[in-house]
């Protein structure tokens, strides 16, 4: 079993958010071929009417679309991805900037420990 | 379906029967073919052989009957798409099978006795020979009547130890069965004794010889004895069926 | 579409204890449920029923449209909690046997099962361990396209690994035209591959509803509030 679900929240739910994490880290490309309803579902270790029901969502929100014959794929809308990727982050967000917040740093600060971090460690 | 049935039967039961006859017969060739002259031995062979063979076929298929529908194996018997009726005529004909094949068996042992001491020699053989020819309807009629009434004890046996399966009597599951046994014994004899009372038979008899027999123990009686337990063994096959269709009900 | 699995009004009563109580419920296709409840609830016993093994009822039971006989043990794949594997049969006369009896029997999916858990086909029963046993009684049960699959406590005295295999062989089974009640007390070990749930108490059905509207409800997940619900058991 590749995930481990937590048991209190809506499977498809959890089965969506670890979809959209793949396609926001890159692992599943814009444009790429999804696997089966009953691949996926075993591969997870799911209910393949679980995984129907997180498919059909994601296909409600776009991430997803379905070719009569050829299959389900991913979304090759960039902006909407980018817009995933952006979304799953505003929580870490959110934490961070309340945290430095709450430890007394105004945003010209904020700005500038982020621009000296990212020099450093993304770029550099 | 049945023939399935049937085939896993034998295969079940056939290796230590197979076995058993084996081994008689064996001992019994030996015995014969070197300790001819000792006659206290091999009669002693013969007859104590015979009995184990008989206790062996015995015990062996009515535990089976027992241990493969109501043991846990039954999980498996009763959820394989079948009728009840198909699964008792399987235990049935392979329980027959065996029994006639230790009917061979012994009559063949009994033949084999008879030659080796002279009882049957070339003096009195076509005398034998003329006497079984003229009556061969008699004797067809008393084999199909042993054979009827094989069967009834095979079918009442069953009969027992499915009743006492039956959860409605709790703890006096293994009393109802020998109950039940008994019962159906003593009605088997009510046709003998009905018959007895109406003079239609004689019913003190004594062991003379075959003639004597044969006049006591008419075709006719024998037909009406073999009509009982015709209508016995139906009775009491429906009766284990429906035991079977619409009271199973397993630990 | 009709039911698979109508039943109305189900009681059954043992010497002195009634094991289920007027007992109405359906199933549809296409469903893996899971049947939950303490020991004594009555599932052992709804199982017997559907499976055929206890005729003795009184109420209503119908399987794909037919009362339990001959029909329904043909498109109902039972997997009980007992080894009922005759003694004299090797691993490879179990596949024939239920080659020869059940025309929904996939002989060639039987094997590679067997294979793939390294189970050897000419080993007797009887010298089987317990949790290969177990799993010989899985996979001809699995191998049957049958309607309705019934598993009693298939991972009760399994190991964790051989659970996963055992979960992965039942998924992968499953198709939509089919069912599978799945009944079980390691609850949070299967809990995710419920389509929905009937959980018995002393032989009613006291929930009968998807999965996800029981965690939404309780805010729990089903292991969690079973354990709540039964906490005096």
């Amino acid at each position: 079993m590749k995930v481990d679900f937590n048991p209190t929240i809506p499977i498809y739910i959890q089965i969506m958010d670890e979809i959209k994490k793949e396609i926001v880290s890159g692992n599943r490309k814009a444009g790429s071929k999804v696997e089966t309803v009953r691949d996926l579902a075993q591969e997870m270790g799911v209910n393949p009417n679980t995984m129907q029901r997180a498919f059909a969502e994601l296909e409600r929100e776009g991430l997803m679309y379905t070719e009569r014959t050829a299959g389900r794929f991913i979304t090759g809308d960039t902006v909407l991805i980018k817009k995933v990727k952006e979304e799953s982050v505003c929580g870490y967000i959110q934490e961070f900037m309340n945290h430095m917040k709450n430890s007394g740093f105004g945003r010209q600060d904020i700005i500038r420990m982020i621009d000296e971090y990212a020099e450093v460690k993304i770029d550099g | 379906m049945l023939l399935k049935l049937l085939k896993y039967e034998l295969k079940s039961t056939g290796s230590r029967f197979l076995v058993a006859f084996a081994v008689y017969i064996g001992i019994f060739a030996v015995l014969f073919g070197f300790f001819r002259d000792n006659v206290i031995l091999t009669t002693m062979f013969t007859v104590s052989g015979m009995i184990a063979l008989i206790v062996i076929t015995m015990l062996t298929m009515f535990q089976r009957y027992n241990t493969n529908l109501y043991g846990n194996e039954g999980y498996l018997m009763f959820t394989l798409p079948v009728k009840g009726r198909e699964l008792l005529l399987s235990k049935l004909i392979s329980t027959l099978i065996w029994m006639i094949a230790l009917s061979i068996v012994g009559i063949a042992s009994m033949v084999c006795f008879a030659f080796a001491y002279g009882h049957i020699n070339s003096f009195n053989l076509d005398v034998i020979a003329q006497a079984l020819l003229n009556n061969w309807s008699y004797f067809l009629l008393l084999a199909f009547e042993y054979f009827l009434s094989t069967l009834l004890t095979i079918i009442s046996i069953y009969t027992s130890i499915s009743v006492s399966k039956l959860p409605i009597w709790r703890k006096f599951g293994v009393l109802m069965g020998l109950v039940t046994y008994f019962v159906i014994s003593f009605l088997q004899g009510v046709p003998i004794f009905i018959m007895g009372y109406f003079k239609l038979i004689n019913v003190t008899m004594h062991i003379e010889g075959l003639s004597f027999i044969k006049d006591t123990y008419v075709s006719s009686v024998i037909w009406i004895q073999t009509g009982f337990i015709i209508i016995f063994c139906v009775g009491l096959f429906f009766g284990i069926s429906y035991l079977f269709e619409k009271r199973t009900s397993l630990k | 579409m009709d039911n698979l699995v109508e039943i109305s009004n189900l009681t059954k009563k043992y010497e002195g204890k009634i094991a289920l109580d007027d007992i109405s419920f359906s199933i549809s296709q296409g469903r893996i449920v899971g049947l939950l409840g303490p020991n004594g609830a009555g599932k052992t016993t709804l199982i017997k029923i559907l499976s055929g093994v206890l005729c003795d009822f009184q109420g209503s039971v119908i399987i794909d449209g037919q009362k339990p006989g001959p029909y329904t043990k043909s498109i109902v794949a039972y997997l009980p909690d007992k080894t009922y594997l005759s003694s004299w049969m090797k691993v490879s006369d179990t596949i024939d046997l239920f080659s020869d009896f059940y025309e929904d029997f996939d002989k060639f999916k039987a094997k590679e099962l067997m294979k793939r858990l390294k189970i050897e086909l000419d080993q007797k029963v009887t010298k089987l361990s317990k949790g290969t046993y177990e799993k010989v009684q899985l996979v001809i049960v699995m191998s049957r396209r049958a309607k309705l699959y019934v598993l009693d406590e298939p991972l009760g005295g399994v190991d964790p690994a051989s659970r996963d295999v055992i979960l992965d062989t039942i998924l992968k089974n499953y198709n939509e035209n089919s069912t599978v009640l799945l009944s079980t007390q390691l609850i949070s070990d299967v809990e995710r591959i419920f389509d929905s749930v009937i959980i018995l108490k002393d032989g009613q059905v006291f929930i009968n509803d998807d999965v996800d509207r029981v965690r939404e409800k309780s805010g729990k997940s089903i292991d969690e509030f079973f354990r709540e619900v039964f906490k005096c058991y």
